[in-house]
């Protein structure tokens, strides 16, 4: 088991490439982040590429199954110059649907998930499947009961109808737990995994919670409310997971939004200021090495890992 | 495949044989197999048992009395937060309840929810859940839910042959036995519901399928429709039912206990989905377990358990199927 190896896992658009591009943006760029770049690796192409486009403001290419490969970055912890390797197996949407669906892996993601016990765990926080049923739709559409429920139910009117697809998507936050379950049960061997939860896409939260009557939520209080089973499965599991939260948002801007984007294009003066990394136990911050250097830290038992 | 006979699947579970689990679908070269999901069978379910801390619950009960809607609530509460004090700690079968609940969604089309059916040639399966918050000592209880069909029960009611093959009666900690609320709602079948019920009660203990390490919970489904009537006789009626059978059968069970459900209340919505169902989960998780070990299979040696109570060593895992080589 290399302890030095972080995998990155979500469903699909849940922000990992992002992460990727402006977290190797800060390893190599930032005045002082908690991890640098390492080295070059051997093939910085698909890195540099993820970078790139997080520089000119783009969304990262959603690959295929044919093209799959592993993305890897490597990293030191400037304070105690350990190393460790972020690995995002590349895996297209259509890889991810078919773990759930047909209950299978690929060797190239079974071969790093049984290397390591550090997960980078992402979730989209605009791209949440509900467990809507249908008297809870009912009663948004007639009323009796307001949109956003505690549990943030959407209404009816704004869910996908998959009436006629058998390829109905899970709730979110069983796709998630499921994810993680996989990863300590056979194929794998038993162990205890140490992970980051990443609630990408802060922004969208933020903005929301700015509208009145809208409760206030840091990242923890928001899986406890949008996940529920995915919070309860990492805090009722203290002998398999050990387990933070934060909310990033990388982009700073919705790329759809061509106001906001010009507006952000005019005004930044520095890449990393669009970046913004939020948790219950620390401060607001733009270094994403942050997650990073927890996890290694964690994974070492440093107790200062916070 | 077809499903075995109940008495020849305890018979090989309880020999310790592996079952025929079916063959999975086809494998894409390369690729391993994950954990399955689908509902456990005999075999595997017996090495979860291994776990001190594990928990058989069979759901008892007549065709559409609500046992599969009732186990899709309790997995929707989960979906919502914890019950009461007990949280989601797991399940090896969660594609399982997915299945279960996929009909009462939005994302199904469907103008009203609805479950699907259990048949007879699911056989024996097992729904995993462990459950956390509970203060026992590592903190988590896993309960493996028996989902059978009702026709076998109605069956059962009929004939000693039919009740000896429900052989999974005999190890469970709790029979859930349903009622059906809307023919108890009814003044023209609630008396032949609760005489059925009441028969299959004695049947269960004649048999010997029930005794002193069962925990009986006769539980009222669809209790929305039963408060629809506001039917003052109906207290009466159950009042003299509970009073029966509980003279009857609580010197031969473990313990006794009466709950009003409603899993999926369409007539009362503002019950909510599960209404009810937290006092079963929180008898299943805490009422007091008979101090007898129960295996479904092999020795009674314990064996070192990771996460889900299963022996360290690799080949106790649960290798629901081989993992073919690349």
């Amino acid at each position: 088991m290399n302890d030095r190896t972080q995998l990155l896992v979500g469903l699909p658009e849940s922000g990992k490439s992002t992460f990727i591009g402006a977290l190797a943006y800060i390893a190599r760029k930032a005045k002082a982040p908690l991890m640098r770049l390492a080295n070059l690796g051997p093939n910085d192409e698909r890195v540099n590429r993820l970078s790139n486009n997080w520089l000119s403001y783009e969304a990262p290419e959603r690959t295929h199954r044919a093209g799959e490969e592993t993305v890897a970055l490597s990293l030191v912890d400037s304070e105690t110059k350990q190393t460790c390797t972020l690995a995002l197996p590349d895996l297209a949407g259509e890889s991810f649907e078919r773990q759930w669906r047909d209950r299978e892996c690929t060797p190239s993601y079974f071969e790093i998930a049984s290397q390591t016990n550090s997960v980078l765990l992402f979730v989209h926080a605009g791209r949440i499947v509900e467990p809507t049923r249908i008297e809870t739709a009912l009663a948004i559409d007639q009323g009796t009961e307001p949109e956003g429920t505690a549990n943030g139910q959407v209404a009816a009117s704004e869910t996908e109808d998959h009436a006629a697809d058998d390829d109905v998507p899970p709730p979110t936050q069983v796709a998630l737990v499921d994810l993680l379950q996989c990863l300590v049960n056979p194929p794998f061997a038993a162990r205890k995994l140490t992970v980051g939860v990443l609630i990408s896409a802060w922004d969208i939260v933020a903005r929301l919670q700015q509208r009145p009557g809208e409760p206030e939520r840091s990242p923890d209080e928001w899986i406890k409310t949008r996940l529920p089973l995915l919070d309860q499965y990492i805090r009722s599991s203290p002998d398999i997971i050990t387990s933070k939260v934060w909310g990033v948002s990388a982009q700073g801007v919705d790329y759809e939004d061509e106001a906001a984007l010009e507006e952000v294009k005019e005004s930044v003066r520095k890449p990393e200021e669009r970046i913004r990394l939020v948790s219950d136990q620390e401060e607001p911050t733009n270094d994403l090495t942050t997650v990073v250097a927890w996890l290694l830290r964690t994974q070492k038992g440093d107790p200062g890992a916070g | 495949m077809t499903a075995p006979d109940e008495e020849e699947l305890a018979e090989e579970v309880l020999d310790g044989e592996p079952s025929d689990d079916p063959p999975p679908d086809e494998l894409t070269p390369g690729n391993s197999l994950l954990l399955a999901g689908t509902p456990l069978s005999g075999d595997s379910a017996s090495l979860v048992t291994t776990s001190t801390d594990t928990r058989i619950v069979v759901l008892a009960g007549p065709i559409e009395a609500g046992k599969t809607t009732l186990i899709a609530s309790i997995y929707h509460l989960f979906l919502e937060g914890p019950i009461e004090e007990v949280s989601f700690a797991g399940s090896l079968t969660l594609p399982a309840f997915e299945e279960r609940c996929a009909l009462a969604r939005l994302s199904s089309g469907r103008s009203a929810p609805d479950t699907v059916r259990t048949e007879r040639k699911d056989g024996v399966h097992f729904l995993h859940l462990t459950l956390g918050g509970l203060g026992s000592p590592r903190g988590t209880r896993t309960l493996l839910l028996a989902d059978l069909t009702g026709e076998m029960y109605e069956e059962a009611a009929d004939s000693a042959e039919a009740c000896r093959k429900l052989s999974i009666l005999r190890p469970a900690h709790f029979i859930t036995l349903l009622v059906d609320g809307s023919r108890l709602a009814a003044p023209t079948t609630r008396h032949t519901c609760l005489d059925d019920t009441h028969r299959l009660v004695r049947r269960f203990l004649e048999e010997g399928m029930i005794g002193l390490s069962t925990h009986l919970q006769v539980a009222y489904s669809k209790w929305d429709e039963v408060l629809e009537r506001e039917d003052e006789n109906l207290s009466r009626v159950i009042d003299d039912f509970e009073s029966e059978i509980s003279q009857e059968a609580q010197h031969q069970l473990l313990a006794i206990s009466f709950v009003r459900t409603a899993a999926s209340p369409a007539r009362q919505p503002d019950l909510g989905v599960g209404w009810g169902a937290e006092a079963l989960v929180r008898d299943w998780v805490r009422a007091r377990s008979p101090g007898a070990e129960f295996h479904l299979a092999g020795s009674l040696e314990r064996k070192p358990r990771d996460a889900f109570g299963f022996g360290s060593e690799r080949g106790l895992r649960v290798p629901l199927w081989k993992i073919r080589d690349e």
